[in-house]
């Protein structure tokens, strides 16, 4: 410090003034700096780094080109003698202070501090959360994603959800109850369901490495293929698309071309691997859901025609896809909402009481007494379906019929009906038959509410987002940041949902549904989460 | 030449950074999750079920609805005939033919409605009988003509259950007008016989046809045409 203080006098007069402000500048904060570090009011590392910085700029300061820019040009000219020793000396300087500036960066740690304290937190872990969806049908074991024989968190494994036999036009009504749960340690943000592609396993695994010809599958993609198609095999988290090769496939066939020069496999697809047509749900003939005739093989010495000996039936356009109308409603913590069907968004009647439109009937729990005004009803059991407020509904025993109407809403599960005061002109029994006509004639004159219309409506590129419900009548949270909570979560988003889906083959007015006989139809849905 | 090739490389790393920016604001959100579950079922099924019936007549063959032609679809318009008339079988006044009709529900889906209608309604015609060259002149389509009657048995020819047409209860009088039941020449108009027969299930019919025992001679040589179609709704 000394030597800097002479130095700096001894310069004084041969340095311009610039130059004199700028060292003086540097003892100045490095004066201040060494204070405060002493005093404790500067973080030991920075005050390091501060001092490295400042000397730094000092070094950077000596360099000519710098100082040239700094002094005047024409005192330098009259001066060189002076200016000669003087810079010399402010290399010395400025050396010693750079040296000094190291020292306190990289070695200086223990130098200042006066008092240190340590602490250490030993054993740290991280481990990552699970996201598992699980589905329930009815009061059956729940099927998990992880089940799945793909390795990649994908079951398509699950229970059948429904399996209707013998469905008759204006009759038949099956519906399915489905808990889809949250089993992992995630919240998922998003929570879709979408009609599958049209799909398979493979039968021949693909070699990595090797460019196959062709794909065998363990069967029919049940759709027919044209060239061009894209046809997507994955498992265990790797996938690979392909194009169908010339002249295609029929819907029946097992052994696809694929075009020529198709790429090497990416991995080692084994036999398992699901085949996907994401060229599928395009049209009524490339749907997931498709239509084949029924078989009895015993026909005609026992059993009943299937639809394989009705000439007039025909699979073409998968007829009965087409016309089977199916409802995804959600009742959840006694919300409710209709995701597809008569009454949702998109449909041609599109509800505001979060109902799915459904063909209605009940049963009585008691018997009514004739001529007694009521207005309410108490069913025999649960209701299996919507009712919607103004509804007309008959009831019929024994050549008896009545009609009233419903004074209320009335969703899936209820035990009464709020109606319209009413004087039964009979005393039905538990063995007669109510029905909300107004519901049925809705259905049966509705043609677009389909299996074949959600398959290309909802297929995996266009899911519908089931986004958490509020009340009935609002449309679901589509600003919720969590549409199916981690496992025990409850509330809004809760880690448990429950859908009723249900398909009811309906009887258009005046029309022979012939063509629908002997069809069986087979359709699959996929619920998928994320994180 | 160094300053522009370095311009052309800035450029092609700030275009590849506005392509990634971009692609991270408008891609779909799945592209980005880390992880994900997916559940579906094993394909539902559904299936439409069958309404299909035959009709044998007496000892003949089953005449099956489905083997007529493919459009309107499930109409057999060319099952045996109930009665054919020849010289042999010719009606004489107050003298009945009884024609046993057996229908068999072969579909699996029961027979919700079974109708009777006569498409067409009747229609008279000149026996051509050699031995009765002239004709009488009357109609045994119209009022006063043949009177019919359709009871349901119990088994082919066994006891009656029901008498549909005259309505009654028990065996049958013979006592309905053909004429009357001619008007029925549709579904919408049809008889209705109740539900059933359910899946594979039989229901036996007699049909009865007779003269009227007080016919004029204006229904000699006239013959009466007409088909009887048997109907069933699901």
């Amino acid at each position: 410090m000394k030597q800097l203080l002479t130095t700096m006098r001894r310069s004084e007069e041969a340095e311009t003034l610039t130059t004199r402000l700028l060292v003086l500048l540097g003892v100045d904060v490095a004066a201040t700096l060494i204070s405060c570090a002493v005093a404790g009011a500067l973080h030991f590392k920075l005050f390091n780094a501060i001092v490295a910085l400042t000397a730094a700029a000092s070094a950077v300061a000596s360099l000519p080109v710098t100082r040239r820019l700094l002094s005047a040009a024409p005192e330098q000219a009259e001066q060189p003698q002076i200016e000669n020793h003087s810079l010399r000396r402010t290399k010395r300087i400025l050396i010693l202070a750079m040296a000094a500036g190291a020292i306190a960066f990289f070695g200086g740690r223990g130098t200042f501090a006066i008092f240190t304290a340590e602490t250490g937190n030993n054993g740290s872990s991280m481990s990552s959360g699970t996201l598992v969806l699980g589905d329930k049908v009815g009061a059956g074991s729940t099927c998990y994603s992880y089940g799945g024989l793909t390795n990649d968190n994908v079951n398509n494994g699950c229970t059948q959800l429904l399996s209707q036999a013998d469905m008759a036009p204006g009759v038949t009504v099956a519906q399915a109850k489905l808990t889809v749960e949250n089993d992992g340690s995630l919240d998922a943000s998003t929570f879709y369901l979408n009609a599958p592609w049209p799909k398979t396993t493979l039968s021949t695994p693909l070699s990595s490495g090797v460019a196959p010809t062709q794909l065998v599958l363990a069967s029919p993609l049940n759709v027919p293929l044209v060239a061009g198609n894209q046809l997507t095999i994955s498992i265990s988290g790797h996938s690979q698309t392909y194009a169908v090769g010339t002249g295609g496939a029929a819907a029946t066939a097992t052994t696809i071309p694929l075009a020529a020069g198709s790429a090497a496999a990416n991995f080692s697809y084994g036999a398992g691997s699901r085949v996907e047509d994401i060229s599928g749900d395009a049209g009524s003939t490339t749907l997931d859901c498709y239509d084949q005739k029924t078989q009895n093989p015993t026909w005609p010495t026992s059993g009943s025609a299937p639809g394989s000996v009705l000439p007039f039936v025909s699979t073409s356009g998968n007829p009965l896809c087409s016309a089977v109308l199916f409802w995804v409603q959600e009742q959840t913590a006694g919300v409710n909402y209709c995701w597809y069907g008569r009454g949702a968004i998109g449909s041609p009647a599109v509800a505001t009481n979060g109902q799915c439109r459904t063909p209605t009937s009940a049963t009585l729990s008691s018997t009514l007494t004739a001529g007694s005004p009521i207005s309410s009803l108490t069913l025999g059991a649960a209701l299996t379906g919507n009712v919607k407020a103004s509804d007309s509904f008959t009831i019929s025993e024994a050549g008896h019929t009545d009609t009233f109407t419903a004074s209320a809403d009335a969703y899936i599960g209820a035990t009464s009906l709020a109606i319209n005061s009413w004087s039964p002109s009979f005393a039905y029994t538990t063995a007669a038959t109510i029905k909300d006509t107004t519901a049925f004639d809705a259905m049966n004159g509705d043609s677009f509410d389909t299996i074949a219309n959600f398959d290309t409506g909802h297929k995996p590129t266009a899911p519908l987002q089931l986004y958490p419900l509020t009340t009935n009548t609002t449309v679901p949270n589509s600003t919720a940041t969590v549409s199916l909570g981690k496992y025990g979560a409850t509330g809004a988003a809760g880690y448990q949902r429950t859908f009723y889906i249900g398909v009811y083959l309906p009887a258009p007015s005046g029309q022979a549904q012939n063509q629908l006989q002997g069809l069986l139809s087979t359709f699959g849905l996929t619920w998928h989460i994320e994180q | 030449m160094h300053r522009a090739a370095r311009s052309r490389r800035l450029k092609l790393v700030l275009v590849a950074m506005l392509t990634t920016g971009a692609m991270g604001s408008i891609a779909v959100p799945r592209v980005w999750a880390i992880f994900t579950a997916q559940a579906g079922q094993i394909p539902a099924s559904v299936s439409s079920g069958t309404l299909a019936i035959d009709a044998k007549v007496g000892a003949g063959s089953a005449c099956f609805s489905y083997n007529g032609p493919a459009s309107p679809g499930n109409v057999n318009s060319s099952c045996t005939a109930l009665y054919t008339y020849s010289p042999s079988t010719e009606l004489y006044p107050g003298e009945p033919v009884t024609i046993d009709v057996a229908i068999h529900n072969d579909g699996s889906l029961n027979v919700g409605d079974l109708l009777l209608f006569l498409p067409g309604g009747c229609t008279v015609t000149a026996t051509g009988d050699a031995a009765a060259p002239a004709q009488g002149g009357g109609n045994p389509c119209a009022s006063g003509g043949l009177q019919v009657s359709i009871e349901e048995d119990a088994s082919s020819g066994g006891a009656a259950l029901k008498c549909w047409y005259p309505a009654s209860a028990g065996a049958c009088s013979l006592t309905g007008n053909l004429s009357t039941l001619a008007t029925a020449t549709s579904v919408a108009s049809a008889l209705d016989l109740g539900s059933g027969p359910v899946s594979g299930g039989t229901r036996f019919f007699r049909l009865g046809v007779q003269e009227p025992s007080t016919a004029s001679n204006t229904l000699q040589g006239e013959a009466a045409n007409f088909v009887v179609a048997w109907h069933a709704n699901s």
